[in-house]
């Protein structure tokens, strides 16, 4: 099997690391040559995957974040792990708009955007173990039919 | 029907209500007159933040300029400001201008939606200002433009609200 290029980071689960994250990976993806909306839609996954984990996964306890990206082709594979309190109720979770946290007046829309913005999103939690998203996307592809994506 | 329209107010009572609608003429009140005039805007950078928050006002409308990343890291602060702001001012509309904006995520929707829903529920109103093209689509997939009116120039939307650009 074809080896692909990766890389990996693990920081602090603070709020300001968070500009850190998005710049970490769209530095590394800049090699597929992507659009810049499509490394905005990199840096804005990026952007609710770790921030999901500082404010959810950590919400009272400071851990790391794994952060670990893999170029194959034209493809992105992106993972976000947190080792914290992960998620009892995932599919309510994934609701448009469910927030557990309206204290934060935070939008409810994280996961939907994130949905939205890759090709495929797969999460796996266990209470009391953690969360891990991974992300796949293709990148670089839609230069050609620019115009009219969906 | 809109997404948003389902949501209940759940902020709770609305801030204390002052008259909603100074003029320009009426400089009597606590404002400072500075505030006021042409090129009068009470701007108040705030340095240090990866997100820059410049705030004017133009007759009973307060306009939020953002430029840089607003992410969750910066939306408190965000927030914190705009609401000094509005309440200083009393004013009840309030118009986003993100044309400088280079990044943004759900945070960032999330201070929009709040000030809407708690200016929404004193009468008041928000408008969206120069949104950046790729930003465009996470307006779509929220549903915020189906209930936040944009406009491409500031201008705009002030003559919508029936103030002087």
């Amino acid at each position: 099997m074809k080896r692909g290029n990766e890389m990996s980071v693990t920081f602090t689960a603070l709020s300001e690391n968070e500009a850190f994250a998005r710049v970490a990976v769209a530095a590394f993806v800049a090699q597929l040559n992507p659009t810049l909306e499509e490394l905005n839609e990199v840096k804005t996954i990026v952007s609710e995957a770790v921030t999901n984990s500082i404010i959810h996964g950590y919400p009272d306890l400071l851990g790391d974040v794994f952060l670990r990206c893999k170029i194959l082709g034209d493809t992105m594979e992106l993972s976000v792990e947190d080792h914290g309190v992960g998620i009892e109720d995932i599919e309510t979770v994934r609701q448009p708009l469910f927030t557990s946290r309206p204290d934060l007046e935070r939008s409810g829309m994280g996961f939907t955007i994130m949905e939205s913005f890759v090709d495929s999103l797969e999460v796996t939690t266990a209470v009391g173990e953690g969360t891990r998203l991974r992300f796949v996307k293709r990148l670089g592809a839609r230069r050609v039919a620019a115009g009219n994506e969906v | 029907m809109s997404k948003w329209g389902e949501i209940p107010l759940v902020l709770g009572c609305c801030r204390k209500v002052r008259r909603p609608a100074r003029t320009q003429e009426d400089k009597t009140s606590d404002c400072r007159q500075s505030d006021y005039g042409a090129s009068g805007a009470a701007i108040r950078g705030v340095s240090g933040m990866k997100v820059k928050l410049e705030t004017a006002r133009r007759g009973s409308v307060v306009i939020a300029s953002l430029s840089g990343e607003l992410d969750d890291h910066e939306a408190n602060t965000v927030r914190t400001l705009i609401d000094k702001e509005l309440e200083r001012t009393g004013a009840l509309r309030l118009i986003f201008d993100l044309a400088e904006l280079t990044f943004m995520d759900s945070s960032g929707l999330g201070v929009i939606l709040g000030r809407y829903r708690n200016l929404k529920s004193c009468g008041g109103e928000v408008a969206i200002v120069g949104v950046p093209a790729t930003m465009a689509r996470l307006f779509d997939i929220s549903g915020l433009r189906k209930i936040i009116v944009m406009y491409k120039r500031r201008e705009d939307a002030l003559f919508a609200m029936k103030e002087e650009a």
